[in-house]
C-alpha cells in the first residue's frame, strides 16, 4: 500500500518522500487562468493561494526532484466542472504541463476525462473524490471511460470500500486516511471554500432553529453542532490500516494542500509507521495501541470519534 | 412551461395536484428513505388517477442502496407507465435505468449536475473576474462532451437548481433541456446525518431507523451567509422563489414546485 501525499513546494519535497511518501499531488494555476477567471474560477479543487504551486517552473522543479527519487507525481485538475469555453484552455494547460512529466491528472469532470483521453491519449487520469464513486456501478460507469485509478469518497465503510473494489478488479482505489475531513460529501457539496480567514461553511458555528416539526432531541443538535467544536484538520483513520490494506486499498490519501509542512511530514511519517507495522501481522490491539500513540505524537492529543475516518473499526478495536 | 409536483410522501399529494401535470417521489439524497417497491406501485396508482405523468427520485446510493433501486426500477419496468422517467443522482444508478428498464427515461438529477448555491456566493461576487462569474451562474453539463456522452446513456434533460446569485443555463447548444426547482435549492449533503445520530454513531451508514428527517426541519443561522440555511435530514438548502428571466431561451421547459423542504 503507498503513501500519497499533498505537496505545495519544492522545499517540501524531500520532506515527504524522506518521510514516506511514495507518490505526491499538487494544484497549479497558470497566471493566464488566473487573470482569465480568478482564484474563485481555479481550475482545481482549492480556491486559496497556498494550496497552489507557486510557478511552472517550481511545478517543474517538483516533478524532476520527485522522478529522480522514483516517486510519482500528480497533478490536480479537480474542479467540480467546466464551461464549454473553458475546454480549449484547459487543454493547453494539460499539454503543457504534461510535457513537464505529470505522472497522472486527477479530474471530476465527465467533459475533461473525455477530452484528455482523446486529445493527449496515453495520459493517466485518475477520478477525483469529486467523482463520488459510492458503489461498484459507478466505479464501472468511470472505469469504462478509461480512469485507472479513483479515490474513493471519505464517507464509505471499509466493508462497501472492498465491494467496489473486488468489483472493479484492474482499476487502483485510493482511500483518505488522515487529515480534512468533511462534515459533508465533498463530491456534492457546493459550499464555497475560499474565506480569507480559511474557516469553511461547514465548520461555522450556528445559530439552529426549530422551524417545523417538534424539538429535536439533543443528540440531534449536538450532531449538527459537533463540526464547529472538533479540528476536522486533524482527523485520522490509522488504526484502519491494516482492514486497508487487506481491502485492497492501492493507496492511502493525505489531505491537507495549502497546510503546514512540518504538519504534512509528521502525518506522513506517522502513516509511514502504520503502513509497516500493517504489513507484520499486527493484532487489532497492538495496531490500536500504536495508532493512538503515533495520533498524539503528531496533534499533541487523543483522537476524537467524531473526525474519525473508520469509525467501525476505532470502536472494534478500542472495544466501544 | 411543464409545470411539476415533488413530493417525498404521498399523503403531501391530496388536493394538491390541480395546475401539475407530472408528479415527482422518491428520494433524492438519502437510501434509507426510498420507498418501498409497494408504496411505489401506490404512487404510480395515484399519479395516474390524477392524470399525471411520473417521476421517480433516486439518490446516490451504496450497493446495498443499489440493490434497493434496482427493485424500484423493476417495479417501473412492469408498470410501463406512459412518460415514466427516474432522476439519477448518482451514474451507476443511470447504469441500472439502461440496464433494467431501458423504456425509462433517465434525467440527470441536481447532485450530478453540480450547480453552486453556497449562499456566501452573492458577497463574493465582485472578487471574480467576469469569465469567473459564468462558472456560477452556469452548469457543468453543458459541453459538447459530456452531453454527447449522456446521450449515450439516455440522457435529455436535466435537473436544475436555482441559486441565489441566478442561473444562466444555455441547454440549448447542447441539445439538452432543463427542468427548474422551486423554492429549495440544494446546497450540501452528508452521510454524517444528524437526523440519524443515537447518541453513539450516525444510523445513516448502517441502515437508519430513527428517521428524524421525517419530522423536522431546522434553520441554520450564520451572520456569514446572506441567507439562512434549511436542513431537513442529511441536507441542506437555501430558499429562492425568484424565477429567472428567460426560461426559454436557457433551455428549461419544467417548473418542479417542491411543496415542503425535500
Amino acid at each position: 500500500m503507498k503513501i500519497l501525499s499533498p505537496v505545495d513546494n519544492m522545499a517540501e519535497v524531500d520532506a515527504l518522500l524522506d518521510a514516506g511518501a511514495e507518490e505526491l499531488y499538487g494544484g497549479y494555476v497558470s497566471d493566464r487562468w488566473l487573470r482569465r477567471y480568478s482564484m474563485m474560477g481555479s481550475i482545481n479543487q482549492r480556491y486559496f493561494a497556498s494550496a497552489q504551486i507557486v510557478s511552472e517552473f517550481e511545478l517543474s522543479r517538483i516533478i524532476k526532484t520527485v522522478h529522480r527519487r522514483k516517486a510519482r507525481f500528480y497533478l490536480t485538475l479537480n474542479a467540480p466542472y467546466y464551461l464549454s469555453a473553458q475546454y480549449d484552455d484547459l487543454i493547453d494547460e494539460a499539454r503543457r504541463v504534461a510535457g513537464l512529466g505529470v505522472d497522472a491528472f486527477i479530474v471530476t469532470d465527465l467533459g475533461l476525462i473525455i477530452r484528455l483521453k482523446n486529445e493527449l491519449p496515453g495520459t493517466q487520469v485518475h477520478l477525483s473524490t469529486l467523482g463520488a464513486v459510492f458503489n461498484s456501478r459507478s466505479a464501472g460507469f468511470f472505469s469504462k471511460l478509461g480512469i485507472s485509478r479513483m479515490v474513493l469518497p471519505r464517507e464509505l465503510t471499509i466493508k462497501e470500500m472492498s465491494g467496489i473494489i473486488k468489483a472493479n478488479p484492474g482499476v487502483e482505489f485510493d482511500a483518505f486516511i488522515m487529515i480534512g475531513k468533511c462534515p459533508n460529501i465533498e463530491g456534492f457539496c457546493s459550499f464555497t471554500h475560499n474565506s480569507k480567514d480559511l474557516v469553511w461553511p461547514c465548520e461555522e458555528p450556528y445559530g439552529i432553529e426549530v422551524i417545523k416539526g417538534g424539538s429535536p432531541s439533543e443528540d440531534v443538535v449536538n450532531a449538527q453542532m459537533g463540526w464547529s467544536r472538533v479540528n476536522r484538520r486533524q482527523a485520522c483513520g490509522l488504526c484502519a490500516m491494516a482492514r486497508l490494506r487487506e481491502a485492497g486499498v492501492t493507496a492511502v490519501k493525505l489531505v491537507g494542500r495549502g497546510g503546514p509542512t512540518h504538519v504534512k511530514v509528521k502525518v506522513t511519517s506517522a502513516v509511514r509507521s502504520m503502513v509497516e507495522l500493517s504489513r507484520t501481522g499486527a493484532g487489532d490491539e497492538e495496531l490500536h495501541r500504536s495508532a493512538m500513540s503515533l495520533y498524539r505524537d503528531v496533534f499533541g492529543k487523543d483522537c476524537n470519534p467524531y473526525i474519525c475516518y473508520f469509525p467501525e473499526v476505532w470502536r472494534k478495536s478500542a472495544g466501544v | 412551461m411543464e409545470h411539476a409536483l415533488y413530493i417525498t410522501s404521498l399523503s403531501g399529494l391530496k388536493g394538491k395536484t390541480g395546475g401539475y401535470t407530472r408528479l415527482y417521489f422518491g428520494a433524492e439524497f438519502c437510501q434509507w428513505r426510498l420507498p418501498g417497491p409497494a408504496m411505489l406501485r401506490k404512487a404510480l396508482g395515484l399519479a395516474g388517477d390524477a392524470g399525471l405523468k411520473f417521476t421517480l427520485m433516486t439518490p446516490w446510493v451504496t450497493d446495498a442502496g443499489l440493490r434497493k433501486v434496482d427493485a424500484l426500477l423493476s417495479v417501473l419496468a412492469d408498470a410501463g407507465a406512459s412518460g415514466a422517467e427516474v432522476v439519477v443522482n448518482d451514474y451507476g444508478v443511470l447504469a441500472s435505468v439502461k440496464g433494467i428498464c431501458p423504456s425509462v427515461t433517465p434525467v440527470l438529477g441536481r447532485l450530478l449536475v453540480k450547480q453552486k448555491c453556497c449562499p456566501r456566493i452573492p458577497a463574493m461576487f465582485e472578487d471574480i473576474t467576469e469569465a469567473g462569474r459564468e462558472i456560477y451562474l452556469r452548469t457543468g453539463v453543458e459541453g459538447p462532451d459530456a452531453a454527447g456522452l449522456l446521450k449515450k446513456w439516455g440522457v435529455r434533460r436535466v435537473e436544475l437548481d436555482n441559486p441565489v446569485q441566478g442561473v444562466r443555463a444555455e441547454l440549448k447548444a447542447a441539445r439538452l433541456k432543463g427542468s427548474i426547482y422551486l423554492p429549495y435549492a440544494y446546497v450540501t449533503t452528508t452521510r454524517h446525518c444528524p437526523a440519524s445520530f443515537d447518541g453513539e454513531g450516525w444510523q445513516a451508514f448502517t441502515g437508519c431507523k430513527i428517521k428524524g428527517c421525517l419530522k423536522t426541519v431546522l434553520a441554520l443561522h450564520t451572520p456569514s451567509h446572506g441567507a439562512r440555511i434549511l436542513m431537513r435530514g442529511n441536507t441542506q438548502f437555501v430558499e429562492n422563489e425568484v424565477l429567472p428571466e428567460g426560461l426559454a431561451d436557457m433551455g428549461i421547459d419544467r417548473v418542479v414546485r417542491m411543496e415542503d423542504v425535500p
